[in-house]
């Protein structure tokens, strides 16, 4: 009974006669007090449910990965570079060793001198790329130490030879940031452009108007304008897209929105996707024509969308676009890299034996080409992740092992003259292959001294110097000199660095990340060491030949320019190596974030009002909905419908999260070495099946 | 305290005071006993302890970071006459001395691949309350070679010797101390290291000095007379911040690098005169 101001009254004063009477008031006497169940006074120690909490609080991390190297040794060429040029893996080590001994008949050069005339070519031996070198002490090329080093490359340093080549960090996504990005596009399309689409990172995805709206392109009877992307665009057929359409590809410019209707409209709901070829559905998305006018939807204009899942709340579902910042946790001088007992690739040890006499330094040895050694990394120090947060401000879920190319020994770095105009480039996996141009070039398929002839296009693409600094990555480089010569190389990265990631997709509304394009990076060689572009001057024609290919021609090394000039070309200019170099040349690519999950996600949005107490403070608020939106994160060794969650063993007080890769080194151009490609029939189905 | 009361009517308006007893409760009582059971429950099982180890390395020097050990073995006549007459070029960094042919040696027969050196690390040199913490073994499969003859007929063979330059690449068992990482669960960073060869060969295991017998003062008269402490122990201190060690000899020198080995000497039992 809650009211306490209850007035007694006598009878007679209810009404007129009223009579007097007794009256009898119960009181209920409510009491609330308890006493304390046998339940709360004794528990159980419960171990199961004591690991749990402990796994569930600790945010000690000890993550180790086991990395299989996967290296195809895919350019071979020559080096005037002595301590180099004695240490490949020969290819012509025949005719090398035959051309240096027939000189001793020339009485210029003294009897057992080396003839420089004489070019070897090789490829560089794997120890250049493996992760950890052990070329200690080779004679004429790296010294141990505390031995005078008169002309070898470097004083090898054993506590060094997991860093010579390549570098290892532990690294997480802090933060985002938008970039100029450039990705060749190829709509196949009749009529649309073929060439470079130009965007800013945060502004969404690229897109070329492959079919406009006066091109009355019909798709399931209705009208559509086409949009094609060189990236995978992530919507899906009912969702929107918020478009800018550049005004003669300025990417500072924007045409929308349109206002040829009674409302102004830059969103229009996507129709279909794809253009009836296979697999273009990722990457086409089409809107209905619902009668556009004028030149904002021309075929070939240029612009950016982003996705739209809801029309009506286009704040919480129009997506975000950035490039990850990864910034290091733990620097290489904490990493172990170890090699792994008992586990290569299946490809095996590619090496040979050099005896002394098909050596230019005639010394014998054996020469390793590819290896197939499997390594595991772990680290000294713990990681502790309670007060560290991701690029969406939560705590993290996944750590990344960042691998950096080195390059100590100087053969990659610092451009065709020493300068410094190599780079670690940086791209994403859009920017990977090949553009396709309209100049051709003759050249010899392999340059180890075969002189097979094939016309390939000549090499361009993002990671050509015409994209100058846009793919230059943001890691700085020093030098040292030997033998009068500069070597470049990158410079170790410190705890707190940040290095370009991974372009992503973020939805408030789905409050997930997605991954649209993995960064890579490039590594090429420095020509004045090391050069597959034969060293000779050749011809350059202008026309068309009888092939029936325009624009110019080349001829190379030990084929003999065209005589008389073929019919349709006129010459042009000579030819150096430096012309291909500074269009593209040929290199390794490889991804330098591996990620290793360390936790988990909810499947489920979590919603909840301004009122509900313990909403975590990485959660969304949406204005529209008056409503936190989240997602919590899985227990340990609970899993989701799409994903195995986090399971890790936990004992130390700590998680081992554990993970397996293989790390591509990917040899660029490698569809342009041949001239003919087969593929293999599928067997006949008959009834033997 | 009674709950019936009884109001009689004399015009007059009343109040009656009801005492109303309420027994306070503490709030979240509940929550406090779970605290309380937690606090209880690490009391009984106790807290997660960190036995992860980290790999230490040897500390670089000079651009080097290779240990460097030499093992000697007493190439004398085991008696008293010939070993009070010793001097160092007695002990030599040979497996010849040790019962081993140059036969076994670069056949790799089992008798010497079987044999191994192992390092013990103490927390002290007194022998009474020591622990023996871990454990290295160096196997005769690494180490420097030797040019010997096997016939007059054949160029010279490389045969192994007890010197190992151990390091990150190469021979490198051994090389890599692995120790708790976490100081607080046994604060320790000085371990004190012995030496002892096992002979697969004869079933024995002899232990090694790191003075030999000739030096002084045991050459005089004392080969026999000595505290183990000095004559037994290298000193190996691990650097927690950076993981690496280094190797002291008793004089506080650091041993173990290119120029100045781990030198330990065969040590011989007492022979009667």
């Amino acid at each position: 009974m809650s009211r306490d101001g209850i007035k007694i009254i006598l009878g007679d004063l209810k009404y007129k006669s009223a009579p007097n009477s007794n009256l009898i008031i119960p009181i209920p006497f409510e009491q609330n007090v308890k006493e304390l169940i046998q339940y709360n006074r004794i528990s159980n120690v419960n171990l199961a449910q004591l690991y749990n909490d402990e796994r569930e609080l600790s945010t000690i991390f000890r993550p180790t990965f086991k990395i299989e190297l996967l290296f195809k040794n895919f350019y071979s060429g020559t080096t005037n570079y002595p301590p180099f040029e004695n240490n490949l893996y020969y290819v012509n080590e025949n005719k090398g060793s035959y051309l240096s001994c027939s000189v001793f008949n020339d009485s210029t050069i003294p009897p057992g001198s080396k003839n420089n005339a004489v070019i070897w070519s090789g490829f560089p031996q794997y120890n250049e790329f493996d992760f950890i070198r052990n070329d200690y002490n080779v004679t004429g090329y790296t010294k141990a130490p505390g031995i005078e080093n008169l002309t070898e490359q470097i004083v090898f340093n054993s506590k060094s030879a997991g860093t010579y080549n390549w570098e290892f960090y532990l690294t997480y996504p802090f933060s985002s940031t938008t970039l100029e990005m450039s990705a060749f596009l190829d709509p196949k399309e009749d009529g649309a452009q073929t060439g470079d689409v130009n965007w800013n990172a945060n502004e969404g995805i690229p897109f070329r108007i492959s079919v406009g709206n006066s091109d009355n392109v019909t798709y399931q009877g209705t009208r559509i304008i086409r949009f094609s992307s060189p990236i995978k665009h992530g919507i899906t057929p009912g969702e929107f897209v918020k478009l800018k359409i550049y005004n003669s590809n300025d990417i500072n410019t924007n045409k929308l929105p349109y206002t040829g209707f009674s409302s102004s409209l830059d969103t229009f709901p996507v129709f279909s996707l794809g253009n009836g070829q296979y697999g273009t559905e990722d990457y086409v998305f089409n809107i209905a024509n619902l009668g556009y006018t004028g030149t904002v939807f021309n075929q070939d204009n240029e612009g950016v969308a982003k996705r739209v899942i809801s029309i009506e709340n286009t704040g919480d579902t129009t997506s975000k676009y950035y490039v990850r910042l990864h910034k290091i946790l733990v620097p290489y001088e904490d990493i172990v890299l170890t090699k792994a007992g008992f586990e290569n690739n299946i490809f095996g040890m590619n090496k040979k034996y050099e005896s002394a006499s098909t050596t230019p330094d005639y010394k014998s040895r054996v020469s390793i080409k590819e290896g197939s050694q499997t390594y595991n990394i772990t680290f000294n120090k713990d990681i502790d992740t309670s007060n560290i947060f991701d690029n969406q401000k939560r705590p993290i879920s996944e750590l990344f092992l960042t691998t950096i190319w080195k390059g100590y020994l100087g053969w990659t770095y610092g451009g065709p003259n020493g300068n410094n105009s190599n780079y670690l480039k940086r791209g994403w996996d859009f920017n990977l292959g090949m553009k396709p141009q309209s100049i051709y070039v003759k050249f010899p398929i392999n340059f180890s001294g075969q002189t097979k002839q094939g016309i390939v296009p000549l090499p361009q693409s993002f990671w050509g110097t015409s994209n100058g600094a846009l793919n230059h990555s943001n890691i700085e480089f020093t030098s040292y000199t030997k033998n009068d010569n500069t070597f470049y190389y990158v410079n170790s990265l410190k705890k707190d660095d940040i290095v370009d990631g991974d372009f992503c997709e973020w939805n408030e509304s789905e409050q997930t990340e997605k991954v649209i394009s993995k960064v890579n990076h490039k590594i090429y060689f420095n020509s004045a060491y090391f050069s597959f572009y034969p060293n000779i001057t050749a011809t350059i024609y202008d026309g068309v030949d009888d092939d029936g290919y325009s624009s110019f021609n080349l001829q190379m090394p030990n084929i003999q320019p065209t005589t008389p000039i073929p019919s349709g070309l006129n010459f042009v200019t000579g030819f150096t190596p430096n012309t291909i170099y500074n269009h593209n040349p040929y290199g390794y690519y490889y991804n330098p974030h591996y990620s290793i999950k360390i936790k988990e996600f909810s499947e489920y949005i979590e919603t909840a009002e301004r009122s509900v107490v313990d909403i975590p403070n990485y959660a969304y608020f949406s204005k529209s909905q008056n409503l936190f939106i989240w997602r919590d994160f899985l227990p340990y060794g609970i899993n989701k419908s799409n994903s195995n969650g986090v399971d890790s063993p936990f004992i130390n007080n700590a998680h081992y999260p554990f993970s397996s890769f293989t790390f591509r080194l990917i040899p660029e151009g490698t569809t342009y070495w041949y001239e003919n490609t087969t593929t293999q029939d599928s067997p006949i189905t008959d009834y033997c099946e | 305290m009674n709950n019936n009361y009884k109001i009689l009517i004399n015009n007059v308006n009343k109040n009656i005071s009801i005492p109303i007893e309420i027994k306070w409760d503490f709030l979240d009582r509940e929550n406090s006993i779970q605290e309380y059971q937690d606090v209880i429950t690490k009391e009984v099982i106790g807290l997660p302890k960190n036995f992860e180890i980290s790999r230490f390395a040897h500390d670089e020097y000079n651009g080097d970071s290779s240990i460097n050990y030499e093992f000697n073995f007493y190439s004398g006549t085991p008696s008293y006459n010939t070993f009070t007459g010793a001097t160092s070029t007695s002990w030599s960094p040979s497996y010849i001395h040790q019962s081993f042919t140059i036969s076994d040696l670069y056949y790799q027969r089992r008798s010497f691949t079987n044999s191994f050196f192992k390092l013990d690390f103490y927390d002290t040199t007194s022998g009474a309350n020591q622990i023996n913490y871990f454990t290295v073994i160096i196997p005769t499969s690494q180490g420097k070679t030797t040019d010997v003859f096997l016939s007059q007929f054949l160029p010279p063979q490389n045969i192994k010797k007890p010197i190992f330059k151990l390091d990150y690449v190469g021979d490198k068992e051994g090389f890599f101390l692995y120790w708790l990482r976490d100081e607080t669960f046994y604060n320790i960073n000085t371990f004190y290291m012995t030496a002892k060869f096992f002979d697969a060969k004869i079933g024995q295991f002899i232990r090694l000095m790191n003075k030999g017998q000739f030096s002084s003062p045991l050459n005089t008269g004392n080969w026999w007379r000595f505290n183990d402490k000095d004559y037994f122990y290298n000193k190996v201190v691990f650097n927690y911040d950076n993981n690496t060690y280094q190797v002291f000899d008793t004089e506080n020198q650091r041993i173990g690098t290119e120029i100045n080995p781990i030198k330990m000497y065969e040590y011989l039992n007492p022979i009667s005169p």
